[in-house]
């Protein structure tokens, strides 16, 4: 009898579901990380037995990073381009394993007081943009680049805030442009302000965000990594299935964290901060979800980066991104 | 001799452990924890590329200006209530009640009222500098020893000629005392003023290098910001202690 107790748990065992792997997990706060609020609401992470143990929003991919640096988060959806600086600068033991989008920055301006991209050269226009190193950052510099137009006279100018300062500052009337990230760069649309230019227009292709995991993770549990990129993967194509559902889920996520964090407060003559899904789908619209990663794009955009100054190190694509688990 | 090189013993100790710490466990703190080698290496670097200059020269101006104009202001202001007790009477709850208020305190009420910019760094610098020199000012006039200002008065000075040959010279030690403690605090609040989305200056940099994960360059940063208060502090203290050696 105790044999074929022992023959039936032994049965159960071996085909029982996998144990849930606990992560904890960070986002930035912003529709780049759509694909993780997607697979957190769908339950796309507990069907590949992933246990999230807690997810923390952060502002921007800096603050992100620097948290990263200290070691107690196993994944994020963040920027590629503050994964790339804490890598590369801070040597923080990470890899991106996967895409997330691309795109995703756009420049708003007051129509009433700027019109075309030369104006951002008069003295009287007032600039903000996310501090060096955000990826916002990069698409300003690559703006400036691509458009000629001297970085000398624009960089002294510019005001580095985060998004819900630039916000504040924007309803203030204390800037006139601002580069900014999605979904702020869609909300801000509407406070009057008008969209000149987005990333696509001066980058072909632009890596926008990626998933990145602790390299010590990929190394003992590659198995949990596959499954974490596989339930992103679900997640990107259900989005792109259903963008109008996707958009009502990632303002539902959006909203609880602006109002987890007070951003209401912190934004001048505002009450709420209530990120409707027409805003919120309006900005995913403008980014396009996917999860490849080509070697030669991310070459390119650490080169672009290591060119302005920002890397350390010159960093070899496949120092930095996985492509094996990709591939 | 040897004092000096007892004294210089516990820098070296420390700078010492800080370099063999760091190497020990680079592994596991990554570039969050540089050696001072790395450090000087980057300071280096970033002096002969120019940034470190282009911040400095910017962080200096601010803190000449702001504490020049917040000096001349404070030994202004400390000589009428010090000389004039209507003056004293007058404006003393007033710089009482201010006082208290820390210099970067201000800065909210500033970004609002002169905006982001120049000024604001200046400013903040200038009123760090203005209640300090103005109290020890103030002071030092008081106590200027009222048989000197007899003596001046009986060999007929005018109150102005009394004021700016026995009561000002006289309170000069005062005065440079307050001045010497301004203008390393100087330093110090400049940094937290131009952190705040002022695009060019060491408080700038500070910022930058934050977003960049660059330890190495906010220490360099940070090395700079210590050398320069300190000088500052000196150049007081030595004309503090020429003035006292002159006959």
């Amino acid at each position: 009898m105790w044999k074929l107790l022992l023959a039936i748990l032994f049965l159960l065992a071996a085909f029982s579901p996998v144990s849930a792997q606990e992560l904890k997990m960070a986002v930035e706060f912003n529709t780049h990380a759509a694909c993780a609020y997607v697979a957190l609401d769908k339950g796309f992470y507990e069907k590949e037995g992933l246990k999230i143990k807690g997810y923390e929003a952060y502002m921007t991919g800096v603050a992100l990073a620097a948290a990263l640096t200290k070691g107690d988060i196993d994944a994020a959806y963040m920027c590629f381009v503050p994964a790339l600086n804490a890598f590369a600068n801070a040597s923080c033991p990470i890899k991106a394993i996967l895409g997330t989008h691309f795109y995703g920055y756009g420049l708003v301006v007051d129509p009433k007081k700027v019109r075309e991209l030369r104006d951002l050269e008069r003295r009287d226009v007032k600039i903000a943009c996310l501090r060096e190193g955000t990826a916002a950052d990069a698409f300003m510099l690559r703006t400036l680049e691509k458009t000629k137009i001297d970085e000398r006279s624009i960089l002294p100018k510019v005001l580095r805030v985060n998004p819900v300062a630039a916000i504040g500052a924007i309803r203030t009337k204390r800037v006139d442009t601002a580069f900014l990230p999605e979904h702020w760069a869609s909300l801000v649309e509407d406070y009057g302000m008008k969209m000149l230019l987005e990333s696509k227009d001066v980058w072909d292709y632009r890596i926008g965000s990626v998933l990145v995991v602790k390299e010590e993770l990929l190394r003992k549990d590659p198995g949990v990594v596959r499954r974490l990129a596989l339930a992103t993967k679900k997640a990107t194509i259900w989005m792109n299935a259903h963008p109008s559902e996707a958009s009502r889920i990632v303002a539902k996520y959006l909203s609880i964290e602006a109002e987890r964090a007070s951003l209401a407060e912190r934004i001048d003559g505002t009450d709420s901060l209530d990120i409707p899904p027409e805003t919120v789908g309006r900005s995913m619209s403008r980014l396009e979800y996917r999860n490849d990663l080509e070697e030669r794009q991310v070459q390119d955009l650490i080169d672009f980066v290591y060119k302005k100054g920002y890397l350390k190190r010159p960093v070899r694509a496949s120092e930095f991104v996985d492509f094996g688990l990709l591939r | 001799m040897k004092r000096k090189v007892l004294a210089s013993l516990p820098v070296f100790a420390f700078f010492l452990c800080w370099e063999l710490s760091s190497r020990f466990f680079e592994k596991r703190t990554g570039g969050l924890f540089p050696p001072p080698s790395v450090v000087a290496y980057e300071t280096i670097r970033l002096s002969f590329e120019g940034i470190l200059a282009d911040h400095f020269w910017r962080t200096f101006l601010r803190v000449i200006i702001g504490f020049l104009s917040g000096a001349f202001l404070g030994v202004l202001l400390g000589i009428a209530m010090g000389w004039k007790g209507l003056a004293e009477r007058t404006l003393h709850p007033l710089i009482s009640l201010l006082y208290p208020i820390p210099a970067l305190g201000w800065i909210p009420l500033l970004m609002i009222w002169v905006g982001i910019g120049e000024l604001l760094p200046i400013l903040v610098i200038a009123i760090h500098s203005f209640f300090p020199v103005c109290y020890s000012t103030m002071t030092g006039i008081r106590n200027v020893d009222r048989r000197l200002i007899k003596v001046a008065r009986t060999l007929g000075y005018s109150s102005r000629r009394t004021l700016f040959s026995v009561a000002i010279p006289s309170s000069l030690p005062y005065i440079l005392s307050g001045l010497r403690l301004s203008s390393g605090g100087a330093w110090r609040v400049v940094i937290a003023a131009e952190m705040i989305a002022i695009p060019k200056g060491l408080g700038a940099l500070l910022m930058k290098a934050e977003s960049l994960i660059r330890v190495d360059i906010i220490l360099a940063c940070l090395f700079v910001l210590s050398l320069m208060s300190f000088l500052f502090e000196r150049v007081f203290l030595w004309i503090e202690r020429a003035f006292q050696n002159s006959p």
